[in-house]
């Protein structure tokens, strides 16, 4: 079943791709001659969404949720990335999402009865979850094949939908071949693990019949990968040992005693916040270095997408919005994400050579494919 | 009629036109391309707006609408697409009619705060207990059918309690168990055993397993005055057995779960924020277990002519072997059990 529904149903392509050229001669997008004549126009993508706006509209479709015991948020999901969409344009015009809420309302049903049976099996039979081991190693490549098809599928750009090509073989390669292998040489190919990973991710999606061409070299890869599980280990053994000295500095008979007393001790406070600042430090360079090394060079015909995220802007945004999310007990987390997402977005700029107005719809893309919908199973976000 | 502006993709090439929309007649709209025809090709169509898929309002993000056989006519001019389709008569939408409003905003927020903590403080647990009344036992004992070996290889010791002590006390709780299945009949699947351990690392102490098994610690033996204690403290683990609290905690915890993953589950930095969340209510609940089985206990023993007032003697006498005070200010919240001094009224030591 799973080798069957990963041969997609986009074969006829190159047929229909001749048809909508023959009616007019438009620029054919291909990297030669024509592109090289012409220098390159940088087009930043912007984000108008605003958090006061999201606030609303998220609060409220919660609201309906709770109201009708979870159904409605499948039509919540919808609107929540309709909005996100459309408030990102690229030369003017926006993105949209084409996502149906009851196709995403099958999946989420589907994703709750098996989650169900999970829990209830492990709950009886704790054991049981070794046995699921095998199902999860095979299982979750599918779905993460599905979900990026269902997801790039019903995303459109000037009237012409993304489209994802990526196989079930391509999965497992990259969500279980790799891992394993990475394993296997303690994490020295942890790097190589990583840009496979995002090679499948990013590689194989197509906008229109035009299929991106994914030309990150593997060398940021491994420098991010080794760089940033150094950072966390440092971070992990700093955390123990600073607790371990304030243990030791506390007098008292009972181990127990001097952990309350190190825990409470204005020292701690101060531990604790160097901690805190470390680590989102180390995740605003992971994130940092994964996003500038999976879209930076990324080309699509004549054109090519570039990444400028930069360290200090990111930190500043992360630890600003930790702070406030906790301060007003998670009622920021609106105005976080739309910060969030708009420097992530508005670091991307678009080389383009020409306009954008040469690329062709691939076959089919229009209608929903049957079983892709179930894709948006476990509603994952590839955050790329 | 005024026009709405905007951009027309064919939807076969990415090519975009600058095209206006205007009601040409009650019902029909026309897309007029201004500019970048190819030769030959038209210039304008009709089409009457019923068969016009127009996408809900959301926010300010630009409307599209479906035309088959032209493509998609994609405008900023949302109030002039709203103005076109009150002119014929289609109610705008009501979600996007709140998404606009603060005070509806706040009110929503007020709400959702107030449902769920009466969700959680009043609905999950009588939902729990008519779920669990529909559950067969079977599950009670598979349940604790795992528990009793982890338990033995991490508390307890073999018991050193003489043979005769084991078959007196064995005794009375086969009285126990054998009258609460004549009561009503309705306890029979559970298989009621009790179990001796010692365990120098939990001290005075007993546990009741989903199945029926009730394990009781050496220590809690020798603490006690006499047997009407030990029968006072066993007739609480039944009181959890019975009222198959084990089920109905995990019950409510896949409630809470569910409820945390409808409330959570569009904004994940606040997830793992609220992760204490859980615990808290979790511990609650376990609270409420507690009082549930001790009103249990008191009850069996007044009905089985033993004073209550025993079961706070061995109560009393057990706080005090533990030689803790009780947990005081935050951490009483994430305590499993009840303060004693709202258990029991304990006489001065």
């Amino acid at each position: 079943m799973l080798g069957a529904s990963a041969v997609g149903p986009i074969e006829p392509r190159p047929a229909l791709r001749e048809e909508v050229f023959v009616s007019e001669p438009i620029r054919v997008p291909a990297v030669g001659a024509q592109a090289a004549a012409e220098p390159a126009r940088s087009i930043p993508l912007e984000f108008r969404a605003s958090g006061g706006e999201y606030f609303r509209i998220w609060i409220v479709n919660l609201l309906l949720s709770v109201a009708t015991l979870g159904v409605y948020s499948a039509w919540a999901k919808v609107r929540r990335l309709r909005y996100f969409y459309g408030n990102t344009s690229l030369d003017g015009v926006v993105f949209d999402y084409h996502g149906r809420p009851l196709a995403i309302l099958k999946g989420r049903l589907i994703a709750f009865g098996a989650y169900g049976v999970f829990y209830a099996a492990t709950q009886v039979f704790p054991l049981a979850a070794i046995g699921f081991f095998p199902l999860f190693a095979l299982g979750v490549p599918w779905i993460i094949m599905k979900s990026r098809r269902f997801q790039l599928r019903m995303t459109s750009h000037r009237g012409i939908r993304f489209g994802f090509d990526g196989d079930y073989a391509g999965a497992l390669k990259a969500y279980v071949g790799w891992p394993l292998l990475a394993a296997f040489t303690l994490y020295l190919m942890g790097g190589r693990m990583l840009w496979e990973q995002v090679r499948y991710l990013l590689g194989n999606a197509r906008y229109g019949s035009e299929p991106v061409r994914f030309t990150a070299p593997r060398g940021p890869f491994h420098r991010m990968f080794l760089v940033s599980t150094a950072l966390f280990a440092l971070i992990i053994v700093g955390a123990f040992a600073a607790f371990t000295a304030l243990v030791a500095a506390q007098e008292g008979e009972e181990l127990s005693e001097r952990i309350l007393a190190a825990m409470t001790s204005p020292a701690a406070l101060g531990c604790g916040a160097a901690l805190f600042l470390a680590w989102f430090a180390a995740l605003a360079y992971y994130q940092k270095e994964l996003l500038n090394a999976s879209f930076d060079g990324l080309e699509l015909g004549p054109h090519r997408l570039e990444s400028h995220l930069a360290f200090a802007p990111l930190f500043g945004i992360y630890v600003s919005n930790f702070l406030a999310i906790v301060l007003t007990l998670g009622l920021y987390s609106p105005w976080a994400k739309v910060r969030q997402t708009k420097y992530q977005l508005e670091s991307l700029r678009v080389a383009a050579r020409g306009d954008l107005d040469g690329f062709a719809a691939g076959a089919g893309d229009g209608t929903d494919a049957i079983g892709e919908e179930i894709g948006d199973f476990f509603d994952l976000d590839f955050g790329l | 009629m005024n026009e709405i502006a905007g951009s027309l993709f064919d939807t076969r090439r990415s090519l975009r036109r600058a095209a206006r929309a205007e009601i040409v007649a009650p019902g029909i709209v026309r897309i007029r391309i201004e500019a970048g025809a190819a030769e030959g090709e038209d210039r304008r169509w009709e089409r009457p707006l019923a068969e016009v898929e127009i996408s809900d309002r959301i926010g300010d993000i630009p409307r599209r609408l479906t035309l088959s056989g032209i493509g998609v006519f994609e405008t900023s001019d949302n109030d002039g697409v709203d103005r076109a389709l009150a002119a014929i008569g289609r109610p705008i939408s009501a979600v996007d009619w709140l998404e606009q409003r603060w005070p509806i905003a706040l009110a929503s927020l007020v709400a959702i705060v107030i449902g769920s903590l009466l969700f959680v403080r009043f609905g999950l647990p009588v939902a729990a207990e008519l779920a669990a009344r529909h559950l067969p036992t079977r599950i009670d004992r598979m349940l604790g059918r795992q528990s009793l070996s982890a338990l033995d290889e991490l508390f307890f010791e073999p018991t050193t309690l003489p043979e005769e002590r084991q078959q007196t006390l064995a005794a009375h709780f086969d009285s126990m168990t054998r009258d609460l299945d004549g009561a009503d009949g309705k306890d029979e699947e559970h298989d009621y055993r009790l179990l001796h351990r010692a365990s120098p690392r939990l001290g005075p102490n007993a546990l009741a397993l989903p199945s029926g098994i009730v394990v009781m610690t050496d220590e809690l033996v020798e603490l006690a005055y006499d047997d009407e204690e030990l029968v006072a403290v066993l007739a609480h683990e039944v009181g959890h057995v019975r009222g198959r609290h084990a089920l109905r905690q995990m019950l409510q915890s896949a409630g809470i779960s569910a409820l945390a993953f409808v409330l959570l589950g569009d904004v994940t930095t606040a997830s793992s924020l609220l992760s204490a969340a859980p615990v808290l209510i979790e511990a609650k609940h376990s609270r409420d277990f507690e009082r549930e089985a001790d009103a249990f206990a008191k009850n069996w023993l007044a009905q089985h002519g033993i004073d209550p007032i025993r079961f706070d003697d061995i109560l009393c006498a057990m706080e005090a072997d533990a030689g803790s005070s009780d947990a005081a200010g935050l951490a009483r919240y994430f305590s499993s059990h009840p303060p004693i001094d709202e258990r029991v009224r304990c006489s001065a030591p």
